[in-house]
């Protein structure tokens, strides 16, 4: 007995030192971190606005699963008479080449007696694209005649007596900014830049109090509802019942929020918290109350009455309500709102 | 602030020694007493398997041994004398045990041959079972722990969840990172009955199974030597 003892504690020693070595530290998971999720808060009118459906429509899982239309950035503005503001994006070559482009399509330089070639951007540009032209036209003429084109395409470069008169600024200016980079291009470029910013800079300079309401009124005024949207309209009730046709829901909801806070529970009253009081209720633009809510029905149940005249008292208790958006005030002139008690506690 | 800074800082999560040793600390008073309990038979269980092997082995080379000389035409007188002066076991007992009866019943001069075999016979049976007792001895030993060694553990284990989620409701806190060590130590006495009684159970049957074998060679040796003596009480008489 005393060998298989010995043998046995001295066997169990020696598989405690080897799991005491080698578990003595759990190795740690590789977790992969995980990337801290962003979170948007987006104001529930964003949902609520397009929770009026047609039945007929396409079933999609997601409400906001509509076609997007991305749009098409903005071109850089190109202020570069009238530099007053900062300008983000430098004038590059490339933009200039395409304004060049168009200016040679659109007003055909007229003092050219003979232009080789119309759609030839002027050689005044860059001193590469000329190299180009010249390479082009190498197997056609000698050197002699490339000098003359190019003297002749120089020749539309002082071509500014030709815009119009209105123009507020001289192109003079200019040269001040590109003349340090491209000494060239600078007589071209004004040319080609001008007609459209002219006029932009009149309208904006000019006050005109009749152009400003031409501006002003292009949104046709809307009797409430959603905001006009090109989104496919969801799956749903085409029923225009409901607070979403008349006001968006965080506004109906902080109205909502705010008259609950004034409900006083009828003393004793059963079964409050089941009750719905569809209230009818007429704001002058102030927020403040046009005439005593209306009950459009009272509850059903014992305490039915008194929850509703309670309802009303809320509403009057809390009178005027500010927080209303006054440019809304079409839509929320006449809520016809259903007021839930809160439960009481 | 940087989400990966964010991450990074969720993810640091407090250093907790889990080694066995420090489990083994941690754990509450039940546990820990139900780990040296099976730490203690698991350490009995495999001094008697160490035993148990090396006895029989042993005991079939004594056989083996015994069976050579026994059939070797030696004369029995001769065998009887040389093997009464130490201690026997296996069939060498029974042969002595045997041998002895036989002699007392001749040397007492008795001519009656009436009871001998039945004399002879009471004798073997009672050395094989004494032999048997010897070599099965402890063997039951193996067979509670491999019963009631995973009982044991799963006490240990429900007792430390017991507690540890005690102490969680205590300290209001249910991350991971809390209850995993309490857990793993609980578990841990489990781990270690399951270590105990598997070896136990195993040996159990195998020792369990030789010792059947011993038993059988051993009836079958007295049956044949009963024969051969009821032989010669029949010559005699």
């Amino acid at each position: 007995m005393r060998i298989g003892l010995t043998t046995s504690v001295i066997g169990h020693v020696l598989l405690f030192a080897w799991g005491f070595a080698s578990f003595s530290g759990a190795k740690p998971f590789d977790a992969a971190p995980v990337d801290a999720l962003p979170v948007d808060l987006v104001p529930i009118s964003d949902l609520s606005q397009i929770a009026e459906g047609n039945k007929n429509a396409q079933k999609s899982n997601n409400a906001s699963q509509a076609k997007v239309k991305t749009p098409t950035p903005r071109p850089d503005s190109q202020r570069v008479g009238a530099a007053k503001n900062d300008q983000s994006t430098p004038i590059t070559e490339k933009a200039t080449d395409t304004a060049a482009a168009k200016a040679a399509e659109a007003p055909p330089p007229p003092p050219k007696a003979a232009p080789p070639k119309p759609t030839e951007p002027p050689p005044s540009e860059k001193p590469k694209e000329t190299k180009t032209a010249a390479l082009e036209e190498a197997p056609k003429a000698d050197t002699g005649e490339i000098a003359e084109k190019i003297k002749e395409a120089d020749k539309p470069a002082p071509v500014p007596p030709k815009l119009p008169p209105t123009k507020p600024k001289p192109p003079a200016p200019t040269p001040a900014e590109d003349a340090a980079d491209q000494p060239d291009k600078t007589p071209a470029k004004p040319v080609k830049e001008k007609p459209k910013q002219t006029q932009k800079d009149s309208k904006s300079e000019e006050f005109d109090p009749n152009e400003m309401a031409a501006l002003l009124n292009k949104v046709d005024p809307s009797g409430g509802g959603g905001r006009e949207s090109d989104k496919e309209a969801s799956l749903g009730s085409e029923n225009r019942t409901g607070p979403v046709a008349e006001m968006s829901q965080s506004e109906l909801d902080a109205l909502t929020a705010a008259v609950t806070a004034c409900f006083n529970p009828p003393v004793g009253a059963e079964g409050v918290e089941q009750m719905v009081v569809p209230l009818r209720v007429t704001f002058t633009i102030d927020g403040d109350l046009a005439g005593p809510p209306e009950i459009k029905a009272i509850p059903a149940g014992p305490a039915g009455q008194a929850v509703a005249e309670a309802a009303v008292r809320a509403v009057q208790r809390c009178a005027p309500y500010p927080f209303l958006p006054k440019d809304k005030f079409d839509n929320w002139q006449v809520v016809n709102m259903n007021f839930t008690p809160p439960p009481s506690y | 602030m940087n989400p990966v800074e964010l991450t990074q800082n969720a993810l640091a999560a407090p250093a907790v020694e889990v080694s066995v040793w420090a489990l083994f600390w941690q754990a509450s008073f039940v546990v820990k007493a139900v780990m040296l309990g099976l730490l203690a038979a698991s350490v009995w269980c495999w001094a008697i398997i160490v035993d148990k092997i090396v006895a029989y082995n042993r005991a079939r080379r004594s056989m083996d041994r015994f069976e050579k000389v026994f059939w070797s035409g030696q004369s029995l007188e001769e065998l009887y004398r040389s093997l009464t002066s130490r201690s026997n076991e296996g069939l060498a007992a029974i042969f002595v045990a045997a041998m002895r009866e036989w002699k007392r019943s001749h040397e007492a001069g008795r001519v009656s041959f009436q009871g001998i075999t039945d004399r002879i016979g009471k004798v073997i049976d009672v050395t094989i079972s004494r032999e048997m007792e010897r070599l099965e001895a402890r063997l039951i030993f193996l067979a509670t722990v491999g019963s009631a060694g995973p009982f044991i553990g799963l006490f240990g284990t429900v007792w430390g969840i017991m507690s540890s989620f005690q102490a969680i409701a205590t300290s209001k806190n249910t991350s991971l990172v809390v209850v995993a060590p309490a857990i793993s130590e609980a578990l841990l006495a489990t781990a270690m009955g399951l270590a105990a009684a598997i070896p136990a159970v195993l040996a159990y049957n195998k020792l369990s199974a030789d010792a059947a074998k011993l038993g059988s060679r051993m009836d079958g040796f007295a049956d044949e030597f009963a024969a051969i003596l009821s032989r010669q009480i029949d010559d005699r008489s």
